[in-house]
């Protein structure tokens, strides 16, 4: 058995899994700049793979945890640039404050990721009217018009589409379970 | 109320605020008298806050980070591997635990051939968490068996194989429940006799249904479930 191989395969699968949404949530931090994001998203994958025991102990998922280094290297570069020192008191004050804030910023932008892979899963015709009513924000009319279907269809569609996103979310255990849309009479 | 009657299938515009303002007074009129419209409709309701978490880029262009990255990354595990073998340490003993059970099968297995999965049994099961897998193809004479190994980042596996041409350019493909097909590595077999390989893949032991053995043409040659 070949460790070096076996650690190949699994940094490749990480990065397969995760890199795609891992770039997304890095090139938010940074402003767009992909040379960077991508040095940032390397960077991760590499101390994933330096840590395993940093993996393992994880609470929460793999994804959490790269997006939370990530976020990390981004704000230590920003640092490691600022010229201004500050008082350590406030900086302390300042940290408890921001890590809270931070791990739910993280938390938010996996969800985010989560539900954009669940949507990917789903069908091309399904997706699209998504796209149109959700994303562009178009009615049933318009987005009818766009796709050159029926406004059945569009409706039809758009119930499917949201049925087969919440199964999909389901198996990837993410509860869809919302407050009650209507109240009872 | 007949069947046709139900507006369902209007239910996804109107949880997305799509309708117009007519069709949305027609539907919420039914619903207010319809128990198992309203039923379907909370199991719609909680979507649009998750689709309100998707990031623009995620809609627009999906970003993909370049294959040169994956080269570099590679490269510079290398290079520390090289360097620091040490560091690596927390991967390798999972990685050599498995290695180790998997080795000790073949050790059974060896001495005795027919009876090897009854003789390697009691072996096996004195480690748990780990999950075995086994599978034969007697119109081929192959046979392998493999070790799941759960771990954070998805799932550790170790497989062993027995038959299989020598030559012969083999693919491991994990299929999970849903029966999506994770490339799990490729090899070829370079001699006769058992065949060991591990590999990872990305996903949890749980959401593994089962192993395939695939040549590079796509023929199968062995399912381990």
């Amino acid at each position: 058995v070949d460790d070096a191989t076996a650690d190949e395969q699994v940094v490749r699968a990480l990065y397969e899994l995760h890199g795609g949404p891992l770039l997304g949530f890095v090139l938010g931090l940074v402003g767009g700049d992909r040379q960077r994001a991508e040095d940032v998203v390397q960077e991760t994958l590499l101390r994933a793979w330096r840590h395993p025991e940093a993996l393992e102990e994880q609470r929460g998922s793999t994804r959490s945890w790269l997006f939370t280094v990530a976020r990390n290297l981004v704000v230590d570069g920003v640092r490691a640039r600022a010229v201004r020192p500050s008082e350590v008191s406030d900086t302390a004050l300042l940290d408890v404050a921001a890590a809270v804030s931070v791990e739910a910023e993280v938390e938010r932008a996996v969800l985010g990721w989560e539900v954009a892979d669940a949507l990917a899963e789903l069908a091309a015709h399904h997706r699209d009217v998504l796209v149109q009513i959700f994303f562009l924000g178009r009615s049933v009319a318009e987005a009818a018009a766009a796709l050159r279907i029926p406004a059945g269809t569009v409706k039809s569609r758009t119930y499917y589409a949201l049925r087969q996103l919440r199964l999909v979310l389901e198996e990837r255990g993410i509860g869809v379970d919302g407050l009650a849309g209507e109240a009872t009479m | 109320v007949t069947e046709a009657s139900h507006p369902i299938e209007e239910l996804g515009a109107l949880v997305l605020g799509a309708l117009d303002s007519a069709e949305t007074a027609q539907v919420r009129e039914h619903l207010a008298g319809c128990p198992r419209c309203r039923a379907e409709l909370d199991r719609l309701s909680g979507l649009p806050a998750l689709l309100r978490a998707v990031p623009a880029q995620a809609w627009t262009t999906p970003p993909r980070p370049s294959e040169l990255g994956l080269v570099r990354l590679l490269s510079r595990m290398r290079a520390e591997r090289a360097q620091a073998r040490r560091r690596s340490l927390g991967w390798a003993t999972v990685l050599g635990a498995a290695a180790a059970s998997v080795v000790a099968l073949a050790v059974v297995i060896g001495v005795h051939p027919g009876s090897a999965p009854v003789t390697a049994s009691p072996t096996v099961h004195a480690t748990t968490s780990r999950w075995r897998l086994s599978g034969a193809n007697p119109a081929r004479h192959i046979t392998g068996r493999a070790t799941v190994l759960p771990v954070a980042w998805g799932s550790k596996l170790a497989v062993e194989l027995s038959g299989v041409p020598r030559g012969l350019q083999c693919e491991l493909v994990v299929v999970d429940r849903s029966g999506h097909r994770w490339d799990a590595g490729s090899w070829t077999v370079t001699y006769a006799g058992a065949v060991y390989w591990s590999g990872g893949v990305a996903i949890g032991e749980r959401r593994i249904s089962h192993l395939e053995v695939v040549t590079t043409h796509g023929a199968r040659l062995l399912t381990l479930s």
